[in-house]
């Protein structure tokens, strides 16, 4: 069927509005797509907006054509498909701006409207901050008062529809609160995308080749977040558990379970307990990150025979989860199995390796005396960290340790393994975070994929597994401070002096104050993340229980119960209120007249009130004396200027008197 | 604003919805009885797009896209209380209702009063059965007199059809309407023959009463008024001086007075003949003849004016059984 044309006036009224809002709700795409897709849209506003003042043609049906091929080429251009979540969004956007050009009738501009609301959930895929989340509530406003621009007559200003807008958003609130928190989530996803696998980020990956954490290893991005239930670990316990690599190719570190690992006795119970919730940010493996040694954690996980802990699923959700860690813990036995593959090397090690296990063999044989030897030859010789060390050319182990001599975490965690599988101790390299950023604001730790790390376990007869860090050997600071470290254009970190420090105690007012902001703001994301994003089936199912529903029946009751209660209210405070009358015998009049109507005694409009009183009598010979007394009255207050409080209360008197009925 | 209680199932009658309650005589107060609310089409459009954003969101699990979702169902939610809020409490009252012709388009006047402080915005109100809404606001304390057009057949009364209140405001995705009967009533005269035939002249019994002395257009004296003597002929000074309303009695010029008679009036049936004796009443007032209506069982006696062509046009929009 066709549609109406759009009336001139109502589109000359409503279309700047309606540009301004499409603008916006482009904007923040302009951070994730390349610039010309948003551009699309701002060139269809700008026209159009040109279309009406007369200054450019409204777009012909070639041109629409033209155009419409144009916008496919250029999302084919950029990402070669049309769907996915850059693809698909790109696609979005061309659409709306298209459709805002061809829009004609009063059903293509609500279209138009619809179609800009999927736009600003399409951003919702790239940032689910707070500041986005703001701005699509003022973006929202901004297509609400378009609406009602089309809706609200010609006595509707701009700030009228505007005001309208927003006080209709603000009053929708309370039932979307509602809503989320109680309408049944079902879990996702009801279909995948190729492509929307790598959403998820993660400083780690399921085997370790040096180089591979680097790439993320300047990110500020929070991988997770630690809120503790007393005391804090000191900054060299905070090793966050990953998982751990056995097998190595003379390249590349593998778990390497080939065979299963032989179940493991429950870790010794020894020193101080933590306990503490993480917050983990959905990186789609199965990881979860524990203090070491984790000893109690929810019944969905499970905890892998090297001492982290998995997932049933993948986490593509925010997850919290409770869990406690006793450090001082440790396994006291060691299989010959483990045994056998914990000393695993490929073929022969060099030549260079071997002197130089051989010489520290020679002075003391002891498996904790050999690593600490080695820590010493890292921090002796001129090791260097470095972000981005040079490649290495023929046996990578050898080449790093006695040729480059620059490389990060994972060099030197992968370099000590094999220097201890070598000299006959069985070694195996352990991924995860180190360290974390406290918030003192929120009173939470924050770690960050910069924080990925490795580092080295061996076994000690007596003792069990023990952690050697060999990073920490070249760069303690990496270990025992809290520090913003930036890599120069070397790639050599360059660590904050005590010079630095000085200095940047000069400026340090306003610094302060900018970090204190930025701490506080991370508080405010952490609350956000924790309360609002991480609000998923399970969180929901949880606090459901506490809310003693437990089956559907008493959601439906609560869900329905709680959504009538707010529209009661809207309602109560919406109700159109009649004028008070400021006269008290007239409104004591009208109250009576009313009590006549109500009999179908009505007076017209052009009729007075003796004259009504008159054919009430007539009509009603029972009414007669009463209504003839109280009109008298009334008349004598209003008109005889007998207004004195005994009279009103005379007249109320004789008010009551008349029968409702 | 009478409230008369509702039987159930007068209640629960469908037609209510659109042809709305039993014709009362007003003012009507448009109540939550009155009142009725539904989605439309655009409302439809947003409840899918509403669907898809919620499928996405669980596809994704995605908050926001949640949150955004339960909010625009909130806003939708709050637009039906909006559109509801925007009709009641108006009250209706019935306004003038002139005769017209059939054929012309009855006009029919509504006052809309708004005794509350909330200005009414985008309301529409249309007749039953015609195609045009009239599309205005009310202001706070406001009332607006609405000017409805309603097609006319044949002559005889015309009840005022279902007006129906609508809006869609603020968002246009409910629509809110009341309809309502109001008692009142148009008078739709016959409608005019066309020109051409001239009335017949007929020997007047009374005639010989007359006085036939003196000149022409000569001034002989003065009557008693009657409603449908000419307003120009009122010996107006008499009235200033207490003396009455009299009327100057002319003699002569005006001989061409008429005297219509249903029995000397050509036409094919009932309604032709009616057609014929209005377009002589029009001619005879236009040319300011003083006329005497005569229809079976109805006879009105000479005059000339605004009340005599009224009393004769009735006679002749309400003949017949």
């Amino acid at each position: 069927m066709t549609h109406p044309p759009l009336p001139p006036e109502l589109l000359r009224r409503n279309l700047p509005l309606l540009c301004a809002a499409l603008a916006l709700v482009v904007t923040p795409h302009a951070a994730d797509l390349p610039l010309d897709i948003p551009g699309f849209v701002w060139l269809a506003c700008g026209w159009r907006l040109a279309a009406l003042d007369r200054k450019a043609p409204i777009p012909s049906r070639i041109s629409l054509l033209l155009l419409t091929l144009a916008g496919a080429g250029l999302v084919y251009l950029h990402f070669h498909k049309f769907y996915g979540r850059e693809g698909g969004t790109a696609l979005f956007l061309v659409g709306l701006g298209l459709k805002l050009l061809e829009m004609r009738s009063l059903r293509d501009l609500y279209l138009v409207v619809y179609l800009a609301l999927f736009v600003a959930v399409t951003e919702y895929l790239f940032s689910q901050s707070i500041p986005i989340a703001v701005y699509t509530l003022g973006v929202v406003t901004l297509l609400m008062s378009c609406l009602i621009g089309l809706n609200g007559g010609e006595s509707l200003s701009l700030a009228g529809r505007l005001r309208l807008g927003a006080k209709m958003v603000m009053q929708a609130i309370p039932v979307m609160v509602v809503l989320f928190l109680l309408l049944p989530r079902i879990a996702g996803p009801l279909w995948k995308l190729p492509e929307d696998e790598p959403a998820g980020k993660t400083g780690l990956s399921d085997s370790m080749e040096p180089g591979e954490i680097s790439r993320l290893g300047l990110s500020r991005e929070t991988a997770f977040r630690v809120d503790f239930e007393g005391a804090l670990p000191p900054p060299r316990e905070r090793y966050w558990r990953g998982p751990v690599f056995w097998r190595f190719d003379g390249r590349r570190w593998t778990a390497g379970y080939d065979e299963p690992l032989p179940a493991r006795q429950p870790p010794q119970t020894a020193g101080a307990t933590y306990r503490y919730a993480v917050t983990l940010e959905p990186h789609r493996r199965r990881w979860v990150f524990p203090l070491e040694t984790v000893e109690t954690f929810p019944a969905e996980l499970t905890r892998a025979e090297d001492g982290f802990l998995l997932a049933a699923e993948p986490v593509r959700e925010r997850r919290r989860y409770v869990l406690s860690s006793r450090p001082a813990a440790t396994f006291d036995t060691l299989s010959e199995g483990e045994r056998r593959r914990a000393l695993q090397i490929p073929g022969m090690p060099d030549e260079r390796v071997r002197d130089l296990v051989n010489g520290w063999l020679l002075e003391n044989p002891s498996a904790e005396a050999m690593a600490h030897r080695a820590l010493r030859h890292f921090r002796e010789e001129p090791f260097i960290y470095s972000l981005r060390p040079p490649a290495i050319a023929g046996d990578p182990v050898a080449g790093f340790l006695f040729d480059t001599r620059r490389g990060f975490c994972e060099h030197y965690a992968g370099a000590f393994v094999y220097l201890m599988r070598v000299a006959g101790i069985p070694a195996r390299v352990v991924t995860g975070y180190q360290g974390g950023h406290w918030n003192p604001v929120g009173h939470f730790l924050e770690v960050a994929q910069a924080d990925a790390h490795a580092w080295a376990e061996i076994w000690i007869d007596g003792n069990g597994w023990t952690r050697f860090d060999p990073t920490a050997a070249v760069a303690p600071e990496r270990i025992e401070r809290e520090l913003e470290f930036a890599a120069g254009a070397d790639g050599a970190v360059v660590f904050a002096s005590p010079v630095a420090q000085a200095w940047g105690d000069r400026l340090s007012s306003l610094r302060g104050l900018m970090r204190d902001a930025g701490l506080m703001w991370d508080a405010v994301d952490h609350a956000w993340v924790q309360w609002v994003l991480a609000y998923g089936p399970e969180n929901q199912g949880r606090f459901l229980e506490r809310l003693g529903v437990v089956d559907w029946n008493r959601l439906v009751y609560w869900l329905t119960g709680l959504l009538g209660l707010l529209a009661l209210i809207s309602f109560a405070l919406l109700w159109p209120r009649s004028r008070p009358v400021a006269d008290p015998a007239l409104r004591l009049y009208l109250r009576v007249a009313g009590k006549l109507e109500r009999q179908g005694l009505v007076r017209a409009p052009a009729e007075g009130m003796r004259d009504f009183a008159a054919r009430v009598a007539h009509t009603r010979p029972d009414l007669a004396e009463p209504f003839g007394r109280f009109t008298a009255l009334f008349l004598a207050i209003r008109y005889g200027g007998t207004a004195q409080a005994a009279a009103l209360e005379r007249l109320k008197a004789l008010g009551r008197d008349i029968p409702s009925r | 604003m009478i409230s008369v209680p509702m039987e159930w199932k007068e209640r629960f009658d469908l037609r209510r919805f659109f042809s709305g309650e039993k014709a009362v005589d007003g003012p009507i107060r448009l109540t939550h009885r009155r009142v009725f609310i539904v989605p439309n089409r655009r409302g439809f459009g947003l409840a899918l797009l509403l669907a898809i954003q919620f499928l996405a969101a669980v596809n994704y699990s995605n908050n926001l896209a949640f949150i955004l979702t339960f909010l625009l169902a909130g806003i939708a939610m709050q637009s039906t209380l909006y559109a509801f809020r925007n009709l009641a409490g108006l009250s209706v009252r019935r306004g003038k209702a002139p005769p017209v012709f059939a054929g012309e388009p009855a006009r029919f006047e509504l006052h809309l009063d708004n005794p509350s402080g909330i200005h009414r915005l985008g309301l529409g109100a249309r007749l039953a059965g015609s195609a045009t809404t009239i599309r205005f606001d009310v202001a706070p304390g406001a009332t607006a007199t609405l000017v409805l057009h309603a097609e006319t057949g044949k002559r005889g009364w015309l009840p005022l059809p279902t007006v129906t209140f609508d809006t869609c405001f603020p968002l246009g995705l409910f629509r809110a309407w009341s309809p309502i009967n109001l008692r009142q009533r148009a008078l739709v005269y016959p409608r005019p023959a066309p020109a051409g035939i001239e009335p017949p002249v007929i020997p007047e019994l009374s005639a010989g009463t007359r006085p036939s002395h003196g000149e022409e257009e000569d001034f002989y004296g003065f009557a008693g008024y009657r409603p449908g003597d000419p307003l120009k002929r009122i010996h107006w000074k008499g009235v200033a001086k207490g003396q009455g309303v009299h009327v100057k009695q002319y003699a002569g010029g005006e001989t061409a007075e008429l005297a219509l008679d249903w029995q000397y009036t050509p036409g094919a049936d009932i309604e032709a003949r009616l057609s014929r004796l209005c377009r002589w009443v029009l001619d005879a007032e236009a040319a300011g003849t003083p006329y005497s209506l005569r229809l079976p069982g109805i006879a009105i006696p000479r005059g000339l004016g605004e009340t005599h062509r009224a009393r004769c046009l009735e006679a002749l929009a309400l003949f017949g059984p």
